[in-house]
């Protein structure tokens, strides 16, 4: 009878320590495909990078960056297979600043880059197309 | 088998609200792909103000505003030909712009002027240029870019107090600050610099 007993504990226990293990998994697994998906926009006190609008594959699209945490001067540049394409200053600390990729010509989006600054809050750094395929 | 069967939905419903929790936590909304309210167009016309001659036989340059959802005002560089307001396509005709979030927008009330300079690169027989412009409900009464080294330049105010100037070349924005004069007398200076000068 003990050996019964025991006998079905052991399955109950194990299949109990597989689904946290399934369950962690899962989220760890969720929470890498969400950063990766954010990775071309994140808020870094201020939200900014590389927007794609409507979709990621109509040439159109952006450099921002918004206002906040006291910035006085933030840049947005956009890069297309390296190259300097167009980008914008902003003076204030009200003002958002945001390169549009068609007011600058025709680029491939997936080729591009973000280049990104906010006095006193980053520095000047890239994202890159969520579709990357520079 | 009905066990197997139990554990296996189990593994899959547990696996989904792993993924479930981890989005919600990592990501509230995917914003990126949702145009902001403060940079979309509100009710008010969009207006083409101020424009500056274009490079040979292109179209001019023009400014044109709107003021967005949230109150912002906004500002937008583009190009402008026969009272069409828009940007070139590949066979470089102009495409009209439809409205959407595009301007650079700031918060009048805290600022009473919205200005950049834009950085544009060559493109096909299209040189280099540096564009200086912005707009202001405040009423300015000039606009002045002090180029380094070089005579101070006005630029004449158009509708929603806009204005617009064009330089040749890429020009580092430290180089062509401006000096925006509103109705009230006040003179807003933009040294393009970080904590200094800016308004």
């Amino acid at each position: 009878m003990r050996t019964t007993a025991r006998s079905r504990r052991v399955p109950a226990t194990a299949s109990l320590r597989f689904i946290v293990v399934v369950a962690l998994t899962g989220f760890l697994w969720g929470a890498a495909v969400k950063v990766a998906l954010a990775e071309h926009y994140h808020v870094a006190c201020v939200g900014h990078g590389f927007v794609h609008g409507d979709s990621t594959g109509d040439g159109s699209f952006f450099a921002r960056v918004e206002t906040g945490c006291g910035s006085t001067l933030r840049q947005c540049d956009l890069y297309t297979n390296g190259s300097f394409v167009g980008g914008m200053s902003v003076g204030g600390t009200s003002t958002t600043c945001n390169a549009w990729s068609r007011s600058f010509g025709n680029y491939s989006e997936c080729a591009s880059t973000a280049h990104d600054y906010a006095s006193g809050v980053f520095s000047n750094h890239v994202h890159k197309a969520h579709n990357w395929c520079g | 088998m009905r066990r197997a069967i139990a554990l296996l939905v189990l593994m899959i419903a547990a696996t989904g609200a792993g993924i479930a929790a981890a989005s919600t936590l990592v990501s509230g909304e995917e914003s990126f792909e949702q145009a902001p309210e403060h940079l979309l167009p509100g009710p008010a016309e969009l207006m083409i103000g101020a424009h500056a001659p274009g490079p040979r036989d292109a179209p001019e340059w023009a400014v044109r505003t709107y003021v967005g959802r949230t109150g912002l005002l906004c500002a937008e560089r583009g190009r402008l030909a026969a009272g069409i307001f828009g940007d070139l396509g590949r066979d470089g005709e102009l495409e009209p712009r439809p409205a959407g979030p595009t301007g650079t927008c700031g918060d009048t009330g805290r600022e009473p002027v919205v200005a950049g300079v834009e950085r544009i690169a060559a493109q096909g027989d299209a040189p280099a240029s540096t564009i200086v412009f912005g707009a202001s409900l405040s009423r300015p009464t000039g606009a002045t870019v002090l180029p380094a080294g070089g005579e101070p330049v006005d630029l004449p105010i158009g509708a929603r107090g806009s204005f617009i100037a064009v330089f040749d070349g890429l020009r580092e924005p430290q180089s062509l600050p401006l000096e925006v004069t509103l109705a009230d007398g006040r003179t807003l200076r933009f040294a393009w610099t970080a904590g200094a000068g800016e308004p």
